[in-house]
């Protein structure tokens, strides 16, 4: 079968938004997706992840777009405040999906981080459905997480190193990526609105084996060793998209 | 000074999709720069030094690849693991576009194993650069390991405990993980490097100190490959300080630094001499041993603009420059 066509894309205010559209090549649906990636290490560990589900899901005729946030990825770097730019990125990718592809609806679909940001940024991005995958409880948690991973990372590298050339902790850094104090406090502050309409979640095996429609793969997001691979979770993309194609018109 | 950037996609299907940093006015006669993927990374590469290495070098004056091989991030040409032909494809579409004839592969770890590969396979490679690529033990690094090992206790304890609960946890440390990649064996190794020396190719080699069981002192390089020591148009460094994925931000910028030192050392400049009508540089060996990566006055010649002065970082006491022309 022929892949979806891909098409690579700066947009945005002065362009400074770098972004992937997947579009369909049978008629498209009424709905289009805007794919909200999570951040740092957890964000490149998905991506390419992300780049089969929306390849996918284009399959089945829904037309995507993934970007990168202000000041990650192939974005530009930017003055401001990051979290508060990346939740006006989130609407303005919205509006630029609505604008290429014609569809009539808007999801949001995030995971991880970008659960938190697509679930904060819906009303502003006037979208009409919110998909949300493996969302933390909130920022705090998310926040957590990454920092015991940081902490674990930084001991792992130092078993071996002579103390002399030990790596130290940097104050606004984490797991290698930018972490200045306001972004840390903005995402602190992050949480799911309760029982927001137009909301579904998905979860990955390990994070809610208690439920029956868990997505059959596992995400181990608090696993060290995980940081050094591609998550490419192949059943719960396909198994995601055909719950999509059934919810979604 | 202002850069630009612009998505190309090309190759078989226009299936290869790479990002171009671009310097305000290009300038053709300049070798492009080619980045591939690290490891599983796409082509941002690790804490995006692949971004901010490219938007260096354009900020520079040179026009910078950053490149997803095929079934890495948004590439998929229908050829697997054709590092080499991807890459080759990428230097055709440079060229097709008037952007550059010629190009400076820079890979790091998996990256620097298909930078060696394309520099192989491709004449229009005229220099490249390897970061943390191949390790070869030594006799010298053995015993340093083995003495860095028994002064830790740290390392004996965590060595008993792995004796007595055999199975249990990986052994910590060891070099890059031989799933990415299979490193040449030390012959044919040599005998690439005796390749580029033939072509006059400048070389730049790196390693960190993440692997310090493998590769733990300035020079190892030059005891695995000795022809490299006799050869003018080459820099080692050593920056023990760093880590395999240059995970800090100051281990970016010195890395940064010392590739546009030697980029405009060996492209710039020695274009400039020639372009001057005069002699390029000394081919007697000129050894340099010292305590920083650049020179302030090459740092201030290459740095971009938009780095701020205090950006500047002192750097390692490890670190050694060798062979550099004058």
């Amino acid at each position: 079968m022929t892949a979806p066509r891909l098409e690579a894309l700066h947009f945005g205010p002065d362009q400074r938004l770098f972004g992937l559209r997947s579009e369909p090549l049978m008629r498209p649906r009424q709905t289009a997706i805007v794919i909200c990636q999570s951040w740092g290490p957890e964000g490149m560990r998905c991506y390419r992840g992300l780049h089969l589900l929306a390849q996918q899901l284009a399959e089945r005729g829904f037309e995507t777009l993934r970007f990168d946030y202000t000041g990650t990825g192939d974005s530009a770097d930017v003055d401001g405040a990051p979290l508060a730019l990346w939740l006006s990125d989130i609407a303005v990718a919205a509006n630029e999906l609505r604008e290429l592809s014609g569809a009539s609806r808007i999801a949001l679909l995030g995971l991880r981080l970008g659960a938190l940001l697509a679930a904060q940024a819906a009303d502003a991005a006037r979208a009409d459905e919110v998909l949300l995958w493996d969302a933390p409880e909130d920022g705090r948690s998310w926040s957590a997480e990454m920092l015991t991973l940081d902490r674990q990372q930084y001991d792992r590298k130092n078993r071996t190193r002579p103390p002399a050339l030990r790596l130290k902790l940097i104050e606004d850094e984490l797991l290698g990526s930018p972490w200045p104090a306001d972004l840390a406090g903005a995402i602190e502050q992050l949480r799911l609105p309760a029982g927001a309409p137009r909301t579904r979640h998905f979860y990955s095996a390990d994070i809610r084996p208690d439920r029956d429609d868990a997505l059959p793969d596992t995400a181990q997001w608090d696993d060290l060793s995980r940081l050094d691979s591609p998550w490419i979770p192949a059943r719960s993309i396909a198994t995601l998209c055909e719950r999509l194609a059934v919810q979604l018109p | 000074m202002t850069i630009r950037e612009r998505a190309l996609q090309f190759g078989p299907g226009r299936g290869l999709l790479g990002v171009l940093s671009l310097p305000q006015k290009v300038d053709s006669g300049l070798p492009a720069i080619i980045v591939p993927n690290t490891g599983f990374e796409h082509r941002v590469g690790p804490h995006r030094l692949h971004v901010h290495l490219c938007r260096a070098f354009a900020e520079a004056g040179f026009a910078a690849l950053r490149l997803d091989l095929s079934g890495m991030g948004d590439s998929d040409s229908g050829r697997v693991n054709d590092a080499v032909a991807d890459q080759i494809c990428a230097m055709d579409e440079l060229d097709r576009l008037g952007i550059a004839s010629q190009c400076v592969p820079i890979g790091l770890c998996s990256g620097g194993h298909d930078a060696h590969r394309f520099a192989k396979a491709d004449t229009r490679v005229v220099a490249a650069a390897f970061l943390d690529h191949y390790f070869y033990a030594t006799p010298k690094s053995r015993r340093i390991s083995l003495r860095q090992k028994l002064s830790d206790p740290r390392r004996i304890l965590d060595f008993v405990k792995r004796r007595l609960s055999p199975g249990a946890g990986a052994k910590a440390g060891g070099g890059i993980d031989a799933e990415w990649f299979e490193q040449p064996d030390q012959t044919s190794f040599q005998q690439d490097i005796d390749g580029f020396i033939q072509r006059q190719m400048p070389l730049f080699y790196l390693y960190s100190g993440e692997y310090q069981n493998i590769y733990n002192y300035p020079d190892q390089l030059l005891d695995v490959c000795p022809k490299l020591g006799d050869y003018d148009r080459y820099e080692l460094h050593y920056f023990a300080e760093s880590d395999h994925t240059f995970s800090q931000a100051r281990m970016r910028l010195q890395l940064i630094d010392a590739l546009l030192s030697w980029l405009h050392n060996e492209v710039v400049v020695r274009r400039q001499r020639i372009a001057g009508g005069g002699v390029p540089a000394p081919t007697a060996p000129q050894r340099k041993i010292a305590a920083a990566v650049t020179t302030a006055a090459s740092v201030n010649q290459t740095r971009p603009s938009s780095w701020a002065a205090s950006d500047a970082v002192a750097l390692s006491g490890f670190t050694r420059k060798l062979g550099i022309d004058g």
